[in-house]
């Protein structure tokens, strides 16, 4: 499937009317008021999820925000006209395309509704990975109306139901509304937040493409609404907020696996960005600090993994415990596996200062994939069958848990030597019946050369073990180096 | 009712007597007037009680690998008990336990028992409208199996994996009392299942769509 939202929004740089604006425009209803403007909020971020319009007017500053010229008008419905234009989009690139999934009528429409859930057999980079990014338009289409994260989520929700049950002629994906809607939550708060990170609408119209790029939806917001015109702040949730970030580059050897009998060398590359500080400071703002890596190298598209805060507190006399939890996206593809899903974890960490700059971070994570997708290419023991697996797919969906942890040597804001575990538990509904067990061991070291500038290697060690039902286990494991060079900015 | 479904139901119901009993404890007398009580934990989740308790008519259709594309459907009783808090005037927050019944290829119904994390938004404080999302487990027969778990006597499934939305309407009767009407979708991925008769079936999805009526407590 594809994903061409570049020409949607160029259509609106360029100021020509929509169709479909129209067709927004007849159909936003009269706005229904709340009525309760002296009900009592509680200090959560969930105070936001109101699903209707403020009293009053459309206009901000509104939900008790101060006066915020740069917040986008608020309004409920157009994310949702918006969404059923973005699966016309869609449906329409399928067509292009001749899938013949996109053969839609009302007869597909009562068969889906009649059928109800079922799970998909895509490629892993469709579901894990393009579903999410599908969802990301609806939801920052709603973020660009003013609607919270839980309320752009619950868009992301509706994008996807709608998508699967009416632009689809296939029966609605199981797999697809959990990925669609919570990965789409994830990339999109990610991708709403770096393009405010990098958006200047005092005037500069510095970075205003890079901006536009990342997130669409909110370009296509601004332009249409003249807020782009406008000199105006950023939005109050995203004021003042910036990122750094760390490109990596280098030649990664990968050992042999059970799949890939020969190991293998080859180029990477990768970005880290951290947005805010995942390990400082009270917050119950969703992704008001983000950390996202997204890599290639070894394949097309390796990796991209977020993890965003939900929650965080200090603890401790001397605050340097810090409690959080995370909604994690990981989508990881290399010879040894293949591991993607949307899941929670909770963290534990402690910063110890050793003096003269120098710090360790002690954590430990626990938590859960509510949906995890698991390459299930590991053979059973000999002599025992297993049925093949679901129309070739080559992966197994299910939930499980999630657990890991680090140390993490630093001087000044540089990590300097990292030790990490990572373990993942699949416990498959959907494909071979087993439960995986995935875990990973790394270490990595990092030496400044000049200011911005490192050289550094890394390890990793992945082991697997997978209990078939009924068919015994087996494992797989493999190791991999890597050696790079590290470039780091600060914006 | 019986087995698990009975069980769950006394815990919760164990849990939350005391909880309701302490609805109507007074004020602390040295309160000032004018500012609102500061209220421990237990009576804070007292006057935030969210319990539903109701029951509707739910059709299932149940797929899977092996089974006929068009599915198998199935009628039958559901009851629905939700305990939990409100969190905020829009927001409600608990645990639900849902029972239905489902059939995979015709033959005896298998209850499924969902328990599922539930969350409810009411997107205007004074109106009954409400959307509900949850998820969970949904579980068929007497329970979960797993390769490194206790054996289990069939039917039972393996796995099981679940989520609910829906939306209704809250007709406000008296003081925290009210009545729900509602209809929901559940889905339940129940992995491979083994019937009474000994055959096994991969991959079961099931659907319920249920429409009920419920007692709120709020």
């Amino acid at each position: 499937m594809g994903y061409v939202t570049l020409p949607l929004y160029l259509g609106h740089a360029s100021g020509r009317p929509l169709p479909w604006l129209l067709l927004a425009c007849l159909l936003v209803p009269t706005a229904a008021r709340g009525q309760d403007a002296d009900a009592p909020r509680l200090n959560l971020t969930l105070r936001d999820v109101r699903f209707d319009l403020p009293a009053g007017s459309q206009a901000q500053p509104a939900l008790g925000r101060p006066d915020c010229s740069g917040c986008p008008a608020r309004n409920l419905w157009l994310p949702y006209v918006e969404s059923l234009a973005l699966n016309v989009l869609y449906n329409g690139l399928n067509h292009a395309r001749g899938h013949e999934t996109a053969n839609v009528s009302p007869k597909t429409w009562l068969a889906n509704l009649q059928a109800g859930f079922e799970w998909d057999h895509n490629a892993f980079m469709t579901n894990q990975f393009g579903h999410p990014y599908q969802g990301s338009n609806y939801f920052t289409s709603g973020r660009a109306h003013g609607l919270s994260y839980w309320e752009s989520a619950a868009v992301a929700a509706f994008g996807s139901g709608t998508w699967e049950y009416f632009y689809e002629n296939n029966y609605a994906s199981f797999n697809d509304l959990i990925n669609t809607t919570v990965g789409g939550a994830a990339l999109g708060e990610v991708m709403y937040r770096l393009a405010w990170a990098l958006r200047d609408p005092t005037g500069k119209g510095k970075n205003q493409w890079a901006a536009l790029a990342i997130d669409p939806m909110n370009g296509l917001a601004r332009a249409t609404s003249h807020d782009a015109d406008r000199i105006t702040s950023k939005p109050a949730d995203v004021a003042g907020r910036t990122f750094t970030w760390r490109a990596t580059s280098g030649v990664v050897f990968q050992g042999p696996t059970s799949v890939e009998l020969l190991s293998t060398t080859s180029a990477f590359f990768d970005i880290d960005v951290q947005y805010g500080d995942v390990r400082t400071g009270r917050s119950t703002t969703p992704f008001e600090a983000f950390s996202t890596q997204i890599a290639v190298g070894g394949g097309p598209f390796t990796q991209a993994t977020i993890r965003g805060r939900l929650f965080g507190k200090p603890v401790g006399q001397r605050r340097q415990g810090q409690i959080t939890i995370f909604q994690i996206f990981d989508f990881m593809t290399n010879p040894a596996y293949a591991f993607g899903g949307q899941g929670f974890e909770l963290e534990v960490g402690r910063r110890y200062d050793l003096g003269r700059g120098t710090s360790l971070w002690l954590a430990a994570t626990g938590g859960v994939s509510i949906l995890a997708a698991v390459n299930s290419l590991l053979q059973p023991p000999d002599g025992v069958t297993i049925p093949d697996a679901i129309d070739k797919r080559t992966y197994d969906y299910g939930p499980g848990a999630r657990f890991g942890g680090v140390v993490e040597l630093q001087r000044g804001n540089l990590m300097r030597m990292s030790l990490t575990y990572q373990g993942f538990q699949v416990n498959v509904v959907d494909g071979r019946h087993a439960i995986h067990i995935l875990q990973r061991v790394g270490a990595e070291v990092r030496v400044p050369v000049r200011r911005s500038l490192a050289i550094g290697a890394a390890a990793e060690y992945f082991y697997r073990e997978a209990y078939f039902w009924r068919a015994g286990s087996r494992s797989d494991q493999s190791p991999q180096f890597r050696l790079f060079m590290a470039w780091s900015k600060g914006l | 009712m019986t087995g698990l479904p009975r069980t769950i139901a006394i815990v919760i119901a164990l849990l939350l007597v005391p909880a309701t009993a302490l609805a109507q404890a007074p004020a602390d007398p040295n309160t000032p007037a004018t500012a609102p009580p500061r209220l421990n934990g237990t009576q804070w989740l007292a006057k935030h009680l969210w319990i539903v308790g109701g029951a509707g008519y739910a059709v299932a259709r149940a797929g899977c690998d092996t089974c006929d594309q068009a599915g198998v459907y199935h009628d039958s009783l559901s009851v629905t008990v939700t305990g939990g808090v409100h969190a905020t005037p829009r927001v409600d927050a608990g645990v639900e336990v849902h029972w239905v019944a489902l059939k995979v290829t015709g033959g005896e119904a298998m209850r499924t028992t969902f328990i599922l994390a539930t969350a409810q938004v009411r997107p205007w404080v004074q109106r009954g409208l409400f959307f509900r999302t949850g998820m969970g487990v949904g579980i068929v027969g007497r329970g979960l199996w797993s390769p490194i778990g206790p054996d289990l006597a069939p039917p039972f499934t393996t796995n099981a994996l679940a989520l609910v939305y829906g939306t209704g309407w809250i007709f406000k009767v008296k003081n925290r009392w009210a009545v729900q009407a509602h209809a929901t979708h559940y889905v339940a991925s129940l992995g491979e299942l083994t019937k009474t008769d000994g055959t096994t079936m991969t991959n079961v999805v099931g659907n319920y769509w249920t429409v009920g009526l419920a007692i709120v407590v709020r």
